[in-house]
């Protein structure tokens, strides 16, 4: 490694450090590290993040009455710190340091864009959401179908075998459906839906034949194998106290399972606190040659050489870098001799659905926070387009005894004993859905980076420049009136619908931006992720993505860096790399 | 405040509450309560006012066969709130709110709140408790109530049910446990 002068071309690489570089350890990086660990190759995986120790997550045991204000977050902490962070999902004040300091980290919402980031080394994957699903036929085909975007260089059958070689690593329990529109994976037992959601799904998939309820899939060790075990990984305690970081390793994190994975082959290097602001560009070879970083402690600025490089810093935290990483052969980021690159900036579209109360079985209740509920698969579009507006969505949620002993009974009228101990029983069955759709890929939509301002480290800010179109509109609209007529259907009592504006990013499935594609005149990526100009540079986390399916994109960007790995390995043997 | 003191202030606080709170279990209740915050000197208000506070919210969540507010530590659960995490127009609001509680009641009754037989008190909380939409004081000092006695260690373990690793998910008859989660 060198310290870097301040004319960083002047560096003369003699030597190379490492096999491979993985920048980011979150979904893609953890697992690229993995991969790259147990193929013998030495690796270094570099994360902005503050370095973290699986089993020693400060909050996790926390009671309420340890915490300063019983776990309400102060206002003035929020304005201070967290006044982008709190607007999105599971910021919390035992979850909080999970979290990236907004007043720190800087970006510039030409349109509004809320961006969750991660404070730790671990990425999102220490407080991801851990709904997993495959993505279908259809989802590959979309952009070549209705003209959106470009075409996908792959389908789902080349991806359908490393999503069974990702699925066991990581843990999904779910039920085998044999649906096409849902791909079923290998999973481990599903989780029991309680007596409230049969009876949802049992009347809503007899009064909407082609619908399904079926159980949530989640990355959750229903049943662990020795794969997990080997990991020091256990059973799901179903604590619901996922993003303070869970020692049993009950849900899959790169932290408790993929960078442990590496870790053990002994070619692991990890360097925490390390904001990878360049991808060195070597005009002579045509490669990348290295990154540079700074340790945002120090201030230290440090170059690193390897033979291929992995971008995984997430789907902006990547684009940021690329597009940072200027020479003379590529003076708009490497590899971008298209322009496209920062372009097609999609998300899913949330915040719609609805609410109700299931009548009776007052006397049937459960042990066990769950960490999944249902999933109701798309149902829109599928064979033909039936809808004004095109592609799909699906829903997330599940059924709860209400909860009666919180400051909501404020409002209520009651006093005393009786009141009391009216608190202590659990309230009616409750079942909510809201849903995630499938958002455009628009060119219009993109980030770049701001001519002039930089943050403390040095790197220019990002400006994000997204909005949702018609299309989203309209599908937001079907989302709610979907679910109040399901609910309904179902017999379901007080049926609320909600439909509140969620801007672009709030469901923190941001994808995009260096798009895999056939033709590097339009895309920046290859089918195996591969920048289409600089062949040892890959993307394989979210930037990557083409489109965005309507399920949650986390085993998709895995089973894609297994992929690309596996991709990369034969080429470095083969000398081509 | 040394332990001397800290009794005292118990003494004067059970006193305060009137009779039934003379009883030593209660008096432990509130040490208990006490616990939560070592110094016994409330942050924000004043001991007159944190005993209306304390008054208030025992009558809302009484002891019963479980331990009410007071044991659960909500009064000095309220301060600290008040001091810490209330913002300024909330904070003086409530202490505008309790003062005035105190203010009508004696125009009223012509005798200091804490001083009403516990049955006149009840009454008093019962109306507000009626006319609760239009008694923000009230209202905020209600769901604090609430807050504070269901996130004690109190209100999560004893009222309720705590499981903080409660193993697989399992479906399980309600008479099974009897109570909620907390």
């Amino acid at each position: 490694m060198n310290k870097a002068n301040n004319n960083v071309e002047a560096i003369e690489i003699k030597t190379v450090d490492f096999d491979a570089i993985v920048v980011g350890s979150g979904m893609s990086g953890g697992y690229a590290a993995k991969e790259f660990c147990e193929k013998g190759y030495k690796t270094l995986v570099l994360d902005r993040g503050k370095p973290i120790e699986h089993g020693n997550y400060e909050t996790e045991f926390k009671a309420p009455w340890d915490m300063v204000f019983r776990g309400k977050m102060h206002a003035d902490e929020i304005k201070e710190k967290y006044f982008i962070q709190k607007k999105g999902h599971g910021v919390s004040d035992y979850s909080k340091h999970h979290f990236i300091n907004d007043k720190e980290n800087p970006y510039i919402q030409e349109k509004p864009y809320l961006w969750t980031r991660s404070s730790k080394v671990g990425g999102k994957s220490l407080i991801w959401g851990r709904q997993s699903y495959r993505w279908n036929k259809l989802d590959f085909e979309a952009n070549k179908k209705d003209g959106h975007g470009i075409d996908w260089p792959i389908r789902y059958d080349d991806l359908a075998p490393w999503y069974d070689y990702v699925e066991p690593f990581i843990g999904i329990s779910g039920s085998y459906e044999n649906l096409d529109e849902l791909p079923d994976g290998k999973f481990l037992p599903a989780l029991p839906m309680n007596i409230a959601e049969r009876q949802v799904k049992t009347s809503i998939e007899k009064s909407f034949p082609g619908r399904k309820v079926i159980p949530a899939r989640v990355a959750h060790l229903t049943e662990p194998q020795d794969v997990h075990l080997a990991l020091g990984r256990g059973q799901c305690q179903s604590r619901s106290e996922c993003s303070r970081g869970c020692s049993w390793g009950g849900y899959y994190s790169s932290v408790s399972a993929s960078l442990p994975a590496a870790k053990r082959t002994g070619n692991l290097t990890l360097t925490a606190n390390a904001q990878v602001q360049e991808v060195l560009y070597d005009g002579n070879t045509g490669k990348a040659s290295g990154v540079r970083y700074v340790d945002t402690v120090s201030g230290e600025t440090t170059i690193v050489t390897a033979r291929v490089i992995f971008m995984c810093a997430s789907t902006l935290g990547t684009l940021q870098i690329l597009m940072n990483s200027t020479s003379k052969n590529y003076p708009r980021g490497i590899g971008n001799t298209s322009g496209v690159l920062g372009h097609y900036i999609m998300d899913h579209i949330e915040g719609s659905g609805a609410r109700g109360t299931v009548p009776g079985h007052l006397n049937s209740y459960y042990k066990g926070r769950k960490p999944g509920g249902v999933y109701i698969p798309r149902f829109q579009n599928i064979n033909e387009q039936q809808r004004e507006y095109l592609r799909g969505f699906g829903y997330q949620g599940g059924a709860s005894r209400a909860t009666r002993s919180n400051a909501g009974r404020a409002k209520q009228a009651g006093i005393g004993k009786n009141f009391k101990e009216a608190s202590r029983i659990p309230g009616n069955w409750k079942f909510v859905i809201w849903s995630f759709g499938e958002v455009l890929p628009d060119f219009n939509n993109r980030v770049y980076l701001h001519p002039s301002k930089k943050d403390q480290w040095g790197m220019p800010l990002l400006v994000t420049n997204v909005e949702y179109g018609k299309n989203e509109a309209e599908m937001k609209k079907a989302m709610t009136d979907n679910a109040v007529e399901m609910l309904e259907a179902a017999g379901l009592k007080n049926v609320k619908e909600y439909n509140k504006a969620m801007p672009p990013g709030r469901s923190i499935h941001e994808m995009g931006g260096a798009c895999m594609g056939k033709d590097p005149k339009t895309s920046y990526l290859n089918s195996w992720n591969q920048s289409h100009e600089v062949t040892n540079l890959f993307v394989t986390d979210g930037a990557a993505f083409s489109s965005t399916s309507c399920v949650n994109p986390s085993i998709t960007f895995m089973a894609l860096t297994a992929r690309a790995v596996d991709y990369a390995d034969k080429q470095l043997k083969a000398g081509i790399l | 405040m040394d332990s001397l003191n800290r009794r005292e202030f118990i003494a004067g606080l059970a006193a305060m509450l009137g009779t039934a709170a003379l009883t030593s279990p209660l008096v432990n209740a509130v040490e208990v309560g006490l616990t939560f915050k070592p110094s016994n000197k409330p942050d924000f208000f004043s001991k007159y006012q944190l005993n209306i506070i304390a008054r208030i919210s025992e009558i809302i969540i009484p002891t019963t066969d479980t331990p009410g507010a007071i044991a659960a530590g909500v009064p000095f659960y309220i301060d600290h709130m008040a001091a810490n995490w209330m913002n300024k127009n909330q904070s003086s609001q409530l202490i505008a709110g309790i003062d005035k509680i105190a203010t009508n009641t004696k125009a009223t009754y012509g005798k200091d709140f804490l001083a009403l037989d516990n049955k006149i008190q009840v009454e008093i909380v019962q109306a507000l408790d009626d006319n609760r939409k239009l008694e923000p004081t009230y209202q905020t000092l209600k769901s604090y109530t609430l807050i504070g006695y269901y996130t004690s260690k109190i209100g999560m373990t004893v009222e309720l049910n705590y499981d903080p690793i409660p193993g697989p998910y399992k479906e399980i008859p309600l008479s099974d446990v009897g109570k909620a989660w907390s």
